[in-house]
């Protein structure tokens, strides 16, 4: 008998971290909010290791500190860089409930009209800019599809194009910046945002790119997929054209002090001068043009863009953190609604409460997840996880496709926020470890100090961070499982099938795969930007 | 029963209404960041702020960073509770939509107690403890010229994790009511309860607008 009972300590201790995952594997499928699952998870088993005499009770006064952050640590509360996070969201659902965001792909239907597949271009070109401002995949594929499908629809588009083009558009948002996402992988994976942000720009622009030209050519080839618009079919709405020249006024009255500051001291910025000019000059523009087009562009189009590279343009020049330039974007569409004169009280009221909502959703996970990671930690899982991948004696090159292709299956079932919070800090010490085989991919020389390791092992973190991020991407895309196809079944009206949504979205799986094989070649597509920026 | 619910009740609006207030703290945070990101370019104000530095030992560039990630802190501390009251909070319902509402409504009272209860219970009392050691060692800012007094916003975490515990303890009693309530118990803890894999509800609105929005087109391009 007491043999026996050696026997399952001696199993139990060496592997109690496998079965903590398996655990809670099963626990996430009975649909319990995800962070209790995590936290009671991680209570249980942390009690068992506590009896097997791994550690003590106060190992939980670890996991308090970990979630409290500070010195530098990657915790929920003191932490200057997931200040951000709560900011972008703000920024975001105040677009959407401001209508700015309506508004903005009206302009673009008008902008697009004589090309073939206009409202289907429209809904791309504004899934990349608005890309910045959702998100949350669920939420910005309802947005979107209410927003878009029922005018692609009317106008006779095919079904499948219009879901498609619907569901891949509104999935940019996790890796166009500026990203949550994004943000919280550089904070677990501790890199910079910033460079992470900018990585990203190439990649995401292939992208929409690549959507952009599948979407003219299919519809120059096949006009019947989307029929060309009548000459007035689509006039420009004078009550969607809120006047917002006094939004250009405020904005460039910040700069002009800003510009005034800094002359004092440095050299004229003139970066800051070409963006106060455009600034200006679209805002007597948009004055007098009034209702014409130009009118609606400078009014409708301009605005939100400006607001998006104000945001990463202050990241880009150095100007602002990452944080900063999240609060200057919440503050830039605070000011952009009340010109709008859609930021009455109600529409602030709910925009404070989603903001709460979403940040207590992201938030709670975070605490969860940390809580596991901790005591997973310290039951030795990650070594177990490093041990069992030395056992499969693969190649970094057959882990690295191993790992995607985990990633890629867990996106059917989860959403970012669990796997990057889940499973990034299981896979970070893995890629940390397999960083020197990739060096002569990345085009860098063999590390030889501590310093040149540290760059190697940033520069693949970046890499494999935006190769997560396409792949993720994709995965929410891919049928049957898809996250994004779930979610847009659910809001398309009944006349669309299921089938037609599958059908439209595997010429988008298809570009994404091609995204994705394109980053995992060329990895200067996405570490070549940042290098021009930072420099070495 | 009845009381049971009286209870949870309270309990509900106590932890609802202390997220729904807390979230406008975005507005000062938003405020905060603007205001330091230009006295921070500005020469004058940088100046005339790094005297305080020199005569009083504070930064005001330091106390707005501290100030920043405080707000932030409180905010996502204290919504824990609201966000679980509204179901915001993320599930995989892959399986549990094709449950029952009285088996969803089992899985999650096991799941409370099991998980959520215990879970909360410890990081509370492990927080207090944290508090408890800022307050004796009188923990301030790292860089000496930021805000002091860190048990204040440490304290952020036992009220949140007792808001959570609160909100938890309300769809608890409400759960038990609902599954060996009486009928009208049972219809009252119903309607309270928004744990459910409603999804599907919630999107089928948002459908139906969808649909009036395309009629409406269609009969505008006619």
């Amino acid at each position: 008998m007491l043999e026996l009972w050696e026997v399952f300590y001696d199993h139990m201790y060496e592997f109690v971290g496998a079965y903590m995952f398996l655990a809670l594997a099963l626990t996430l499928f009975t649909g319990l909010p995800v962070a209790f699952a995590l936290g009671g998870i991680s209570v249980i088993f942390g009690g068992f290791a506590i009896y097997l005499e791994i550690f003590e009770f106060n190992v939980f006064f670890q996991v308090i500190q970990r979630i409290w952050g500070g010195d530098g640590a990657s915790g929920a509360v003191q932490n200057p860089i997931l200040v951000a996070v709560p900011c972008f969201v703000f920024m975001g659902t105040m677009l959407e409930k401001s209508k700015v965001a309506e508004d903005l792909l009206h302009i673009l239907q008008v902008m697009l009209r004589r090309v073939p597949g206009a409202l289907a271009l429209s809904v791309t070109v504004m899934g990349t800019i608005m890309a910045a401002t959702t998100g949350i995949i669920g939420a910005s594929v309802v947005m979107m599809t209410l927003l878009a499908l029922p005018a692609m629809l009317a106008r006779g588009y095919h079904p499948s194009l219009a879901t498609g083009t619907i569901a891949a558009s509104a999935t940019l948002g996790i890796l166009i910046p500026p990203s949550i996402m994004l943000v919280l992988m550089a904070n677990l994976l501790a890199v910079s945002v910033g460079n992470l942000f900018i990585g990203a720009i190439f990649p995401g622009l292939v992208l929409s790119g690549l959507y952009f030209a599948y979407i003219m050519i299919s519809c120059t080839v096949k006009p019947d997929l989307a029929p060309p618009l009548p000459k007035d079919a689509i006039q420009l709405d004078p009550t969607k054209v809120r006047n917002v020249g006094r939004f250009f006024a405020i904005m460039a009255a910040i700069v002009v002090i800003a510009y005034l500051g800094s002359m004092v001291t440095d050299a004229v910025n003139w970066g800051l001068v070409g963006f106060l000019g455009i600034f200006l000059f679209s805002m007597i523009l948009g004055r007098a043009e009034g209702n014409t087009l130009l009118g609606g562009i400078l009014k409708g189009f301009v605005p939100p863009i400006f607001l998006i590279v104000l945001v990463l343009g202050s990241i880009f020049a150095g100007w602002a953190t990452p944080t900063e330039a999240a609060g200057v974007g919440a503050f830039g569409s605070l000011v952009l609604a009340w010109f709008n004169r859609t930021l009455t009280k109600d529409v602030l009221e709910q925009v404070i409460h989603r903001t709460a909502l979403t940040t207590a959703m992201i938030f709670f996970i975070f605490v969860g997840a940390t809580a596991f990671s901790t005591i997973f930690r310290n039951v030795y899982g990650e070594d177990l996880i490093i041990e069992f991948i030395e056992w499969l004696e693969l190649s970094p090159w057959a882990l690295l496709f191993v790992l995607m292709g985990a990633i890629f299956l867990m996106g059917f079932f989860f959403d970012f926020l669990e796997i990057t919070l889940i499973i990034l800090p299981v896979f970070a010490p893995v890629i940390r470890t397999m960083a020197p085989a990739f060096a002569g991919h990345l085009g860098l020389e063999e590390a030889t100090n501590a310093a040149q390791v540290q760059f190697l092992e940033a520069q693949v973190i970046y890499w494999f961070a935006i190769l997560v991020a396409t792949n993720l991407q994709t995965s929410f895309l891919t049928p049957p499982f898809g996250f994004a196809l779930f979610y847009m079944k659910g809001v398309a009206p009944s006349t669309v099938k299921m089938q037609e949504i599958y059908r439209g979205i595997i010429p988008f799986v298809m570009l994404q795969l091609i995204g994705l094989s394109t980053v995992l070649y060329f990895p200067q597509l996405a570490l070549w930007l940042p290098e021009q920026v930072f420099g070495r | 029963m009845d009381f049971l619910l009286k209870v949870s009740g309270g309990l509900d609006r106590t932890a609802r209404s202390v997220g729904k207030w807390i979230g406008w703290i975005m507005l000062p945070l938003i405020a905060v960041i603007m205001f330091d990101v230009l006295t921070r370019k500005l020469d004058v104000t940088r100046l005339y702020f790094s005297e305080f530095t020199a005569e009083y030992g504070f930064s005001v560039s330091t106390i707005l960073q501290d100030l920043e990630w405080h707000f932030h802190g409180a905010l996502l501390m204290l919504t824990f509770g609201f966000g679980y009251l509204a179901n915001a909070h993320v599930r995989v319902d892959v399986f549990r939509e094709l449950f029952r509402h009285r088996s969803q409504a089992k899985l999650e009272l096991a799941g409370l107690i099991i998980c959520a209860i215990p879970f909360l219970v410890i990081m509370i009392s492990f927080s207090l403890d944290m508090v408890g050691l800022a307050w004796r060692q009188g923990e301030g800012s790292e860089s000496m010229t930021g805000i002091h007094y860190r048990w204040f916003i440490k304290s952020a975490l036992v009220i949140g994790f007792s808001l959570a515990l609160m909100a938890v303890i309300a769809t608890l009693f409400r759960l038990i009511g609902f599954l060996f309530g009486s009928e009208e118990i049972r219809e009252q803890a119903r309607d309270a309860l928004e744990i459910f894999a409603d999804e599907s509800r919630e999107l089928e609105a948002a459908r139906l607008e969808a649909e009036r929005a395309l009629q409406a087109q269609a009969q505008e391009g006619r």
